[in-house]
């Protein structure tokens, strides 16, 4: 009895290896093949707002077609493009893992953002994209160039160091690979623009996690723990817009009670790799 | 039912309102700017009319001229064509490094070149590094051209 208790328990164990290393396989293919996604998607949004304060016709641009995709794409699928895909967002998962192995060796641990001051920090992205969109609207945004950590970014990433006029830019690049540092997905759930589009935009609801309450174990956290945006998963919510769909609390939950519809968890390989190969096929189409 | 897709279904309206606002936008504006153009296309008309008077007084020297710059993530190649002391044609010839999006977008300062005849153009905001690397190309094919 007790053998098939432990057999389990290693066979849990392994999948949730499994599902990890598929992760990060995926999140590295397109931090290495695609780079740009989330700029391009995101110059789309500043072009809209762009061209309507300049009151110009908005055209279907490259970068338009990349945040029509991106944003249908999460539609149907949560924030997957996020969780996997997004060159910034797995850059935050590597700066947050490399310096969770260095407080290990150093048995030293670095400070924490206090819960109730994360929750509050989520809304500073919205502001983050309101600023922006001010800025394109009244066309003023160029003067500002030198301020973009992305842009920092994006070039640093392709090996291209002409960085005058950057310094700015520079620094807040420097602030956020700080943050990362101390909290799991730092950038993504306070600072992004992107994600602030991503977080109010409809999901369907059998494409949201839910969990069946009554059937927890009494006062046992571990999904809220685990998961990198501190949510409470309970279905269709005003914060269901930011799961990042990584799929950690599934593994996480010692009662296999989180899924997204009856008879499909969401963290299945078949169901992983199909969505990764539905982006990539999105994209490649798109020739991005 | 409804309620407990509450979120899911407001969050769609707002969607489908901004959307819709959009199209309409962009509906209300096409019908604008098509009679702009018209007015535009009878101003051209004129214009070129008179440039067929003073024949040759472009800028530059008849020929083909290549120009390297550096643009995102490397080198962005471009050919100018001139005919009768005008830019006819701007072309690029390779661009390997650059982001496809990218370079998508800021192929439009092409055609802005040969309307004002000089690299005296925006670049394209979103796509500002490949298309500051296509407008520094074009300069030094067009410092070649220059009629001495």
């Amino acid at each position: 009895m007790t053998d098939i208790v432990k057999q389990k328990k290693r066979d849990k164990k392994l999948d949730k290896k499994i599902h990890r290393y598929i992760r990060i396989a995926i999140q590295l293919l397109f931090f290495f093949w695609m780079p740009s996604l989330f700029t391009a998607a995101f110059a789309g949004i500043k072009y809209v707002a762009g061209q309507l304060g300049a009151g110009e016709l908005i055209e279907p641009t490259a970068f338009v077609k990349v945040l029509v995709m991106l944003l249908l794409y999460t539609m149907l699928f949560g924030r997957f493009f996020c969780g996997y895909a997004c060159a910034f967002g797995s850059l935050g998962d590597g700066v947050y893992a490399l310096s969770e192995l260095v407080q290990k060796r150093v048995k030293r641990k670095l400070p924490s953002i206090p819960l109730k001051v994360r929750y509050k920090l989520r809304y500073l992205k919205f502001a983050v994209l309101f600023l922006i969109l001010i800025l394109c609207f009244l066309g003023i945004y160029g003067n500002f160039r030198g301020t973009s950590p992305w842009d920092v970014f994006s070039k640093v990433s392709v090996a291209n160091f002409e960085l005058a006029g950057y310094g700015i830019g520079i620094g807040i690049l420097v602030a956020i690979l700080i943050g990362m540092c101390v909290q799991k997905r730092f950038f993504c759930r306070f600072l992004c623009p992107m994600g602030a589009v991503f977080a109010i935009t409809p999901i369907l609801p059998f494409s949201i996690l839910k969990r069946d309450r009554s059937a927890c174990i009494n006062k046992c956290t571990r999904c809220i723990q685990n998961c990198p945006a501190d949510l409470e998963i309970q279905g269709d919510s005003p914060t269901s817009g930011e799961c990042f769909m990584c799929g950690v609390c599934i593994d996480a939950c010692p009662k296999a009670n989180l899924h997204l519809t009856q008879k499909v968890k969401g963290n299945e390989i078949w169901l992983v790799l199909l969505k990764a190969g539905i982006l990539l096929a999105g994209c490649l189409v798109l020739g991005v | 039912m409804v309620k407990k897709y509450s979120n899911f279904i407001f969050r769609m309206l707002n969607v489908l309102i901004i959307v819709g606002a959009l199209l309409f936008y962009n509906y209300a504006r096409s019908n604008q700017i098509e009679k702009d153009a018209l007015i535009t296309q009878i101003n051209q008309l004129t214009q070129t009319a008179q440039a067929a008077v003073n024949e040759d007084t472009g800028l530059y020297e008849d020929g083909t001229y290549e120009g390297e710059a550096k643009g995102y993530g490397g080198m962005i190649q471009v050919e100018v064509v001139v005919a009768k002391g005008n830019i006819e044609t701007v072309t690029i010839v390779s661009a390997e490094k650059e982001d496809k999006a990218y370079l998508d977008s800021a192929v439009a300062v092409l055609d802005e070149i040969v309307e004002t005849q000089g690299t005296e153009v925006d670049t394209v905001s979103g796509a500002t590094f490949s298309s500051q690397g296509i407008l520094d190309a074009v300069d030094l094919a067009l410092e070649e051209a220059m009629k001495k």
